[in-house]
């Protein structure tokens, strides 16, 4: 897993959901002053993390199969 | 967990949202004060209009993005000369707070006052969403507090912050679907 894209998925997701919430904001589904403003950026923060940690294990496990993939083409006689 | 169960914990998320409106502001005042103001120009509905604290009520005050306010403020107390404070503030979502307007403090024996304010909101400010503007007074033998729902006239795009937030929502989300772009690709490949 790499840290670095948990790390940069989570900050993605903070400021995806903040914008969201202002959206909503500007929209007047939710009140400037809700609660909701606040926790919604760290809900975003929380499933960024969440998605970025599945995303690179996803992505490590492809690198795995294509590695061993090389390895049978490469290792089979012409 | 699967991609499937966090799509439909989002989806689940937002629809709380959309069936869940706004909680009306508990607005009004309280205690032996009395405040009214006079929008001298008014909005382009209505025209001038005049709010009177203890008559709002619930209801939510829409005021133009810019004009002269005539406002008188009175507290029903003995003309003594008393140590008094106060402060206007725009709730702000937990945990930060309250924004100062204006305040005030001092020590004085007038128990009214009156005079005519200049304002001029700006632009970045967004039209149509709805702001609690809390104010309270305090003296030795009063206590007055009070809140007012207000609201910019105008639409949406009157303030540039919709444009602005819409764009950073979009290239933000196009970034982070990059971000997870991994999930969505399959695993294995063709071999040959």
């Amino acid at each position: 897993m790499k840290v670095g894209r948990v790390v940069g998925t989570a900050v993605l997701g903070l400021f995806l959901f903040l914008f969201i919430a202002i959206d909503l904001v500007l929209f007047g589904v939710i009140a400037f002053d809700s609660v909701l403003v606040s926790l919604i950026p760290l809900i975003g923060l929380v499933v960024g993390g969440v998605l970025g940690a599945m995303a690179s294990q996803r992505a490590s496990a492809r690198n795995d199969v294509s590695a061993a993939v090389n390895v049978v083409t490469t290792s089979q006689p012409a | 967990m699967s991609v499937r169960r966090w799509l439909g914990m989002g989806v689940m998320l937002g629809a709380v949202m959309l069936l869940a409106p706004p909680r009306p502001v508990a607005a009004g005042l309280d205690g032996p004060c009395g405040a009214s103001g006079t929008f001298v120009t008014g909005t382009k509905a209505a025209g001038s209009f005049t709010v009177n604290a203890k008559d709002v009520g619930s209801k939510t005050v829409v005021i133009p993005r810019k004009d002269t306010v005539s406002w008188t403020g009175s507290v029903n107390v003995p003309a003594t000369t008393r140590a008094y404070a106060g402060s206007v503030t725009v709730k702000l979502p937990p945990p930060f707070g309250d924004a100062t307007i204006d305040s005030w403090n001092g020590s004085s024996a007038r128990v009214s006052n009156s005079g005519t304010h200049e304002y001029n909101l700006p632009k970045m400010v967004p039209a149509g969403v709805t702001f609690t503007v809390q104010g309270q007074h305090v003296e030795p033998a009063a206590t007055c507090s009070g809140s007012v729902a207000v609201q910019i006239e105008g639409g949406l795009f009157d303030s540039p912050i919709a444009l602005i937030s819409f764009a950073l929502t979009g290239l933000v989300g196009a970034g982070f679907v990059g971000a997870i772009w991994p999930m969505f690709r399959p695993i294995s490949r063709r071999i040959g």
